[in-house]
Parts: C-alpha cells; structure tokens; sequence
C-alpha cells in the first residue's frame, strides 16, 4: 500500500510517500534521501521503482521531498546539506514511533548521500547505510568534484550545440568564449565551511554502529576518489562495507539495466540485513 | 492550502497536489507536466506557477501520469491516449473537490501537446496554456535520440549504439531505453504522430502559447500554429518569456516572469466577464 504524508519543519509542510508491505511482514524501515537538485522520485523514477521492490520484502520505505525541493515548502535557495540532515531526522522523528522494532536503513543517492552520513553520525538510531553515486566529502574532495562540474557543464554545451540559435551565435561570433572555457575548465571551489562541516560528520561517524552499502558507476568522474575515500573511512571506523561498481554506468545511473543492477544489489543487501 | 491527493483511475490510482486559494476560487487548473526526465527538472517550477496561481484565486491540480512519477502503473504500459485520459479524470476529480465546473488546462513540453489534445476532444475545459509545446513529436523524438547519443559520446566517447539501430528496434516491436525510460513502439508511434497545426482547426479554442527562451525570435512553427489556431475561429495569444529551457537544465531556476505573465493572462480571461470561463 502506497500512501501520501506530511511533516513538519520549522512550520514547513515536508510532502512524501510511504510505501507499506503486507501486515506482519518484518523488515527495515528505509529512508530514501534524493540528491542535491532532486526530488522524492529519484533520476528516472528509480526511489519509486526501489521502494516497491522493498516493499515486497517486507520493508516499509518512506520517500520524501526535503525543504525547498519537489512539492515540500521552504525557499530553494534556503536549503543546505545542513537543512537536509534536519529534515531526515525529522523524517525518523515522524515514521519510527509507528515502526519502533524495525531497524532504519537511510538509502541516499548523489548529494543525498552527505546528508546520510550527516545523519547517521548525529542519529544513533541509523543502522544502515545504502549509498549510490556518493560525492567525496571533506577531505576526500581533491579535484572530482571539478571533473564532474566540468562534465555537466560539457552536457550542456553538447545540447545547446543542437540548437539553430547557438550556431547562429557561432558564426556571428557573439559566444562568450572566455565564459565557456571558464564553465568547463575552472575549477569549484568547495566553500570552507562545506568542507569543515563534512570533516566534522566524518569524524564524528565513529558514532555509527551500522553497516554500509556503496554504489557506484565507472563512468562517473568522481568514483575513484570517492570509491578509495569511503573504503579508508570504513577501514579506519570498522564499518562493515561492501561495494560495487556498475560497469559503464554514469553517476545517474541513466540506463536501465543500469538502474536494474542498482536495484538488485541494493535489494540484496537489504534482506542480508 | 495544499495537500496531496490519491485519484481513483481504473486499477491505477494518481497521485497528486491540489491548491486550494484561501478565499473565493475564481478559476480552476489541472498542469500537465511533461515526461521523462523533464519532469523532474521542471518540478519546482510547476510547484512555484501552482503556489503562485492559487495565491491568485485559482485552484490548482498538479497529478502524475499513470506509471509517472509517485503514480502506480509501469511506465512501459501507458502511452499518450491513456494520459489524456488521465487529464480528464483529474480534471473530474477537481471539479469534485473544489465545486468548480469549469476549468483551464496547464501544460509544459509533451505535457502541453497533451494537454492540447485533451482540450480538443473535451470541450469543457475553458482555456488552455501551452508552455513551449512539442508541436511536431517527430522532431521532438528525433532531438531525444540525437541528444542520447551525445550523452553517450560525452560519457563512452562513442555512442553505443546508431540512431539507425533504435529506430529499427522501435519498429521491431522492441522498447529502448531513453535515459532509463523504456519507450515502446506504441509511445514512439503515438509521440512522433503529435502534430498540432494539422489539429488546430478543431483546436481548443482559447489558447495561450508561450514561448520560453533567453533569447532568439519566437519560432516558426510556434507563430504556425497560432495562425492555425485562428483560422480555425480559436482566440490564440501567443507570448515569449526570456527565461532558460528549465526543463532541460540540471539544477535548479526559478522563472518569475513566465508565471507572472501567465497569470496576467488568465487574470484578464476571468476578469472580463466576472464570471467563470466560457459563459
């Protein structure tokens, strides 16, 4: 059974669905946190088709839209890794006292994955977590995060090149070359207070007693930093991880068989939990 | 006041967001969004024109498609029919909530080609708002799968697969997969047959077409399409906004100007009768 919820933050109505198994059905109670521009669906709607595939486990999944993204209320300028924590927590804060005897799994993709670490290293009540795509945090940050900026903004060149009005800029020389170069070239600069915030939840994740599931696609710029970063942080900490890598996957996961291998590595985990 | 709604259809149920104004109701909308990814790029948009419309009076149904988004259903068994359909029994599950009998039609991309045609063959919807419609699906799928290939370069550098050799397995009778959505021969057939001007004639007939670009002339075939609207005896405004393809961007924008000007139309189309749509 699929039904929506609200909650509230700070006076903010957040909008989500829980998804709900057959009564008596025993499971974790995942938590679905969407990435930086996203929404409760997922890309391609992949939460919406892992949360029925949980469902059928036995888990019961909540997927919601944090502060300022999907159909939830708040400014989209407003909201930050920072909100977003809160928001997961008040996500628990809203569902567990339903559920008290199921364990809580947080399942995040791309950004969402920060706000999960965040999470679990403030919130003793996390037992797991399911990481797809994460980004490199704090000290893991080196020079990915550029190379994925870089990529996106490549994408965006790539399209606008369909477009009759680009060429049309082209041979009338009215390109802003200096900004192109700058969009695919330059590198991002993390704030400091974004980096120190994330060296502190890494720090503090020796707080987490669960274990973790990482995702990741060998086409996404930023595995290899990512990939090595978690593996030492889990080594350091004794987080039992296990890790995959899809072959030929983007950071998205923009296939389906892509997605369907997502999904049935992340299910498997899940019922060895 | 919002709220999310459940709409009973067949064995499916959609999901959606109703905007309720606080005081009295002066119009009632249901959005169409658009499909595939677009979607998810344009949501906060389409929330922002809902939260800002019914702040001006007018009820607001934003819903998904069957096997779309929150909705129940597998994306591979729905197709362009089976969502205007699905335009319809929203638009019947509002009126049942809010009391209003007559109401317009909101639509972004395919979701306004929809919109489109659910206005053509429903006379009861009393204005129709068409942001940046695919008015020829066949361009529109060929742009899909030119850009799918590109994203294949930019990621592989080769494309995987020949545009050729998708078309073939379209109509082999085989889905393909367009950035994780499986597209069936039947989508395919009933995305690339969307030609508006040619069903303008019997066209809905109070239109706002929008253009929305951040720069460059209003073209061709939208400005076609407006003068098919009017030979066919339909009032057809046509605007343009100079705001970015946010449908296609990966973060997040907002379009101020788009939804003031829409509201502007739709204040002008209520207020001077003072009296609902289409009397």
């Amino acid at each position: 059974m699929e039904y929506p919820i609200h909650f509230k933050v700070n006076g903010q109505a957040l909008y989500g669905i829980v998804h709900e198994p057959e009564p008596d059905r025993a499971g974790p109670l995942v938590v679905f946190l969407h990435g930086w521009a996203g929404s409760r669906l997922g890309p391609h709607r992949m939460f919406v088709h892992m949360a029925r595939r949980l469902t059928t486990r036995g888990c019961v999944c909540l997927r919601f839209d944090f502060r300022g993204r999907g159909d939830s209320g708040g400014t989209t300028t407003d909201a930050s890794i920072r909100s977003m924590i809160a928001d997961a927590t008040a996500a628990l804060d809203f569902l567990l006292p339903q559920y008290p005897e199921r364990q809580v799994i947080l399942l995040a993709i791309c950004s969402g994955c920060k706000v999960a670490i965040g999470a679990a290293a403030t919130d003793a009540r996390v037992g797991g977590l399911a990481l797809w795509s994460p980004e490199p945090m704090g000290p893991m940050r080196n020079t990915s995060s550029k190379n994925r900026k870089s990529l996106d903004a490549m994408r965006t060149y790539g399209r606008k090149l369909l477009r009759l009005e680009t060429w049309r800029k082209l041979l009338t020389f009215r390109v802003n070359v200096k900004m192109v170069k700058k969009a695919v070239g330059a590198r991002e600069v993390a704030g400091q207070g974004e980096i120190s915030d994330e060296t502190l939840w890494l720090n503090q994740l020796h707080n987490f007693k669960g274990r973790m599931l990482c995702i990741h696609g060998t086409n996404d710029p930023e595995t290899a930093a990512s990939k090595a970063g978690y593996k030492s942080l889990c080594s350091r900490l004794g987080i039992p991880q296990e890790v995959h890598e899809i072959t030929g996957a983007n950071h998205s996961f923009y296939g389906l068989d892509w997605e369907r291998k997502v999904i049935d590595l992340t299910d498997t985990w899940m019922v060895s939990m | 006041m919002e709220q999310s709604v459940l709409i009973p259809r067949g064995r499916e149920t959609l999901s959606g967001m109703l905007y309720q104004p606080d005081g009295e109701i002066r119009c009632g909308m249901v959005m169409c969004a658009p499909l595939f990814e677009e979607r998810k790029s344009s949501h906060r948009v389409m929330v922002d024109a809902a939260r800002t419309f019914a702040a001006n009076g007018c009820a607001v149904l934003r819903f998904d498609y069957c096997g779309c988004g929150d909705s129940t259903g597998d994306f591979k068994n729905y197709s362009c029919p089976d969502w205007r359909e699905d335009i319809t029994c929203a638009a019947r599950f509002m009126n049942g909530q809010t009391g209003m009998n007559r109401l317009g039609l909101l639509g972004l991309r395919l979701g306004a080609s929809l919109a489109f045609e659910a206005a053509r063959m429903n006379e009861s919807f009393d204005f129709t708002v068409l942001w940046e419609p695919i008015i020829h699906g066949r361009r529109y799928f060929d742009y899909e799968l030119r850009r799918k290939l590109i994203r294949e370069m930019v990621t592989f550098g080769q494309s995987r697969v020949t545009r050729e050799t998708l078309l073939k397995d379209l109509k082999d009778g085989q889905p393909i997969d367009l950035d994780g959505y499986a597209v069936t021969s039947r989508l395919f057939h009933d995305i690339t047959t969307i030609d508006l001007i040619k069903a303008a004639a019997q066209g809905p007939r109070k239109v706002l077409l929008v253009h929305i670009a951040p720069s460059g002339a209003v073209p061709r075939e939208l400005s076609a399409l407006k003068e098919a609207g009017l030979d066919g005896g339909a009032h057809v405004d046509l605007i343009s906004t100079e705001e970015d393809p946010f449908w296609n961007l990966v973060g997040l924008v907002e379009c101020p100007s788009l939804i003031e000007k829409t509201k502007g139309w739709i204040n002008l189309l209520t207020s001077n009768t003072g009296q609902p749509l289409n009397t």
